[in-house]
């Protein structure tokens, strides 16, 4: 029988497990989803996905939009739209395999498209910010529409499910990718559901959350002044285009982005030295309600790399580990020690410090 | 003694050809109400100490007293009502709160019975509360977003100044003249105390509380002449840092 408020406990559930190669390496799903094994129990299995970079080298400068359909008509509808404002050069049905774990699956749907030169030409934007506007289209006008990646060269896959089934399920042995992150769902607040699922995506910018975010209304109302819908019921959106906008449309580098959202507290802040002392200063009055208060664990996956960072009081856990180029992240060594087990210099960052780790210029 | 300047609320009426100097009312009233005064042989009432107990009344044999509800009354208004303004004073002689009884004597509607108490949970609450501490402080002013960088890519801040606060409250503006000298400096040292701000209405600021300057707003209106206002150059007119 259903357990009351304050009878049952729920741990601090959620997973999340990355692995990169510096060296630009490819690798394929499987070990990233073996990652997720030791750590079955900290999801319900109301969610899982895996985010890939590097994944579609053959269409490398298109962006690859995956989107899940509740029904043809919802389909046809993008679809019409779609046509109207980017060139398609291909589109197709994502693969997956059919397993008995996942079950009442939406219809999910890559293309591979370009912003249709006279649009752009006409609307003078350039075309990561035209791409985001679709984005924001489809998911807040097409009923039974949701686009859940969105980025160059690489992809989400996430479903209702456990994070083992759900990589077997997308088949994700079949892909190679320089940078995998993944994640097991626990949801805190919102219902399981296909478009619920982390990662969150725009553009090359995947998050994948273990935490809960009090902030979120703030956030929202904030983030919303600048063209960002927040459709998909989980609080863990709206750190994605809190990340977009603070990177793209201001241009602020990983670490700042990392000190606006995980800002120190002023009493921290006034004991460092004077010019890192104004630089914290300034980040955090310009921005202050894009502060992200609560516990967190994330991983923000970019074209070229990971950030890992926690909420600064370090309130989920978190370790890195590496091994040759691979440098692999999770929310347990265990799960670490899944992917490699001859992991070496396996550490915790401390609260508000972003561990970020590039792929080699060049590479990917 | 505090002396008390309100006109007795009630008023001992004798009709001295009934009294026959019997004095039961002055043995009688708690308050010490009535007094015999032997050289004029006649009984003589403080006003000032009855209650309207009504003991007195009752008790005198041939009915010659009466106590009735004083008609010395202030100038009528709404809004400041006479009871209102007598409350004001009794309090500012005593220096303490009027204690009454439980129970509402006046004509007004009791809104314990109008309102619905409906406990849900609008907002989510910290969820590590023993954990996650509450910082409150505020920065107001103008926030551009724009970010600018120096030639090794490092921001310079550049953000208008902005007024710092520890929290999220502000006193608002009473000018000097609508309240007292006591009261702006209640309020300046207030603000110093607490880390925000106080404003001085447009009645200008004391020049004892310049010293309270970074903690003060001058408001600049048509109320005050604004020729002299030396008071300005002591507030935050560029007030914290970013």
């Amino acid at each position: 029988m259903l357990k009351k408020e304050g009878k049952i406990r729920i741990p601090s559930g959620c997973a999340i497990s990355a692995v990169i190669s510096k060296s630009g390496e490819r690798m394929d799903g499987r070990a990233i989803i073996e990652s997720m094994r030791p750590m079955h129990e900290r999801s319900n299995g109301l969610g899982g996905g895996f985010a890939g970079y590097g994944i579609y080298p053959e269409y490398r400068d298109l962006f690859a939009l995956h989107i899940f359909y509740d029904d043809d008509n919802a389909r046809t509808e993008a679809e019409t739209y779609i046509r109207s404002v980017l060139e398609t050069v291909r589109a197709e049905n994502i693969p997956t395999r059919k397993i008995p774990a996942i079950t009442d699956e939406p219809l999910i749907w890559r293309y591979f498209v370009t912003p249709l030169r006279s649009v752009l030409a006409s609307m003078q934007l350039d075309e990561n910010e035209f791409i985001a506007r679709v984005v924001m289209r489809i998911n807040t006008t097409i009923d039974g529409a949701y686009v859940f990646s969105s980025g160059k060269n690489m992809g989400v896959f996430k479903a209702v499910g456990y994070p083992e089934d759900v990589g077997e399920f997308y088949r994700l042995e079949e892909y190679e990718a320089y940078s995998w992150t993944a994640h097991g769902r626990y949801p805190t607040n919102t219902p399981g559901w296909w478009g619920g699922a982390h990662p969150f995506s725009l553009l090359d910018r995947t998050i994948v959350h273990n935490g809960e975010i009090s902030s979120y209304d703030a956030n929202r109302r904030y983030i919303e002044m600048f063209g960002y819908k927040c459709t998909l019921q989980t609080d863990t959106e709206v750190i994605t285009y809190v990340a977009d906008y603070l990177m793209r449309k201001k241009g602020l580098s990983l670490s700042e982005t990392a000190s606006v959202i995980a800002a120190p507290f002023w009493s921290t802040i006034e004991r460092k030295p004077p010019e890192e002392r104004d630089r914290l200063r300034f980040l955090r009055t310009a921005f202050p309600s894009l502060l992200i208060t609560g516990p967190f664990s994330i991983i923000l996956g970019f074209e070229g790399g990971l950030m890992a960072l926690n909420d600064r009081l370090k309130l989920r856990s978190m370790v890195v580990g590496e091994k040759g180029d691979r440098v692999y992240i999770a929310s347990e060594e265990a799960a670490i020690r899944a992917m490699e087990p001859e992991a070496e210099n396996i550490w915790a960052p401390a609260g508000g410090e972003p561990v970020i780790v590039r792929v080699k210029e060049g590479a990917y | 003694m505090a002396v008390n300047y309100i006109y007795p609320e009630f008023e001992v009426v004798r009709n001295d050809t009934r009294c026959i100097r019997c004095r039961v009312c002055e043995r009688q009233c708690a308050n010490e109400v009535h007094i015999y005064d032997e050289s004029l042989d006649m009984m003589v009432s403080d006003e000032s100490k009855c209650v309207n107990c009504q003991r007195c009344v009752s008790l005198c044999p041939t009915r010659a007293l009466k106590i009735v509800k004083s008609d010395c009354a202030l100038r009528e208004n709404a809004n400041w009502s006479q009871d209102t303004i007598k409350e004001v004073y009794k309090q500012a002689g005593s220096g303490g709160v009027l204690l009454s009884s439980m129970g509402n004597p006046k004509p007004l509607p009791v809104y314990w019975d109008r309102i619905l108490i409906n406990a849900s949970q609008v907002t989510n609450p910290s969820i590590d509360p023993l954990r996650e501490p509450m910082e409150t402080k505020v920065f107001l002013g103008s926030k551009n977003g724009r970010i600018e960088r120096n030639e090794k890519g490092e921001i310079v801040p550049s953000l208008s100044p902005q007024l710092e606060l520890s929290m999220p409250v502000m006193f608002s503006a009473m000018s000097y003249g609508s309240i007292s000298y006591n009261a702006h400096e209640s309020l300046a040292r207030a603000a110093t105390e607490l880390g925000i701000l106080y404003n001085t209405g447009e009645g200008g600021l004391h020049e004892d509380f310049y010293v309270y300057g970074k903690n003060t707003i001058v408001q600049v209106a048509s109320g005050r002449s604004a020729a002299t206002c030396p008071e300005r150059r002591s507030a935050p007119t560029s007030a914290g840092r970013g």
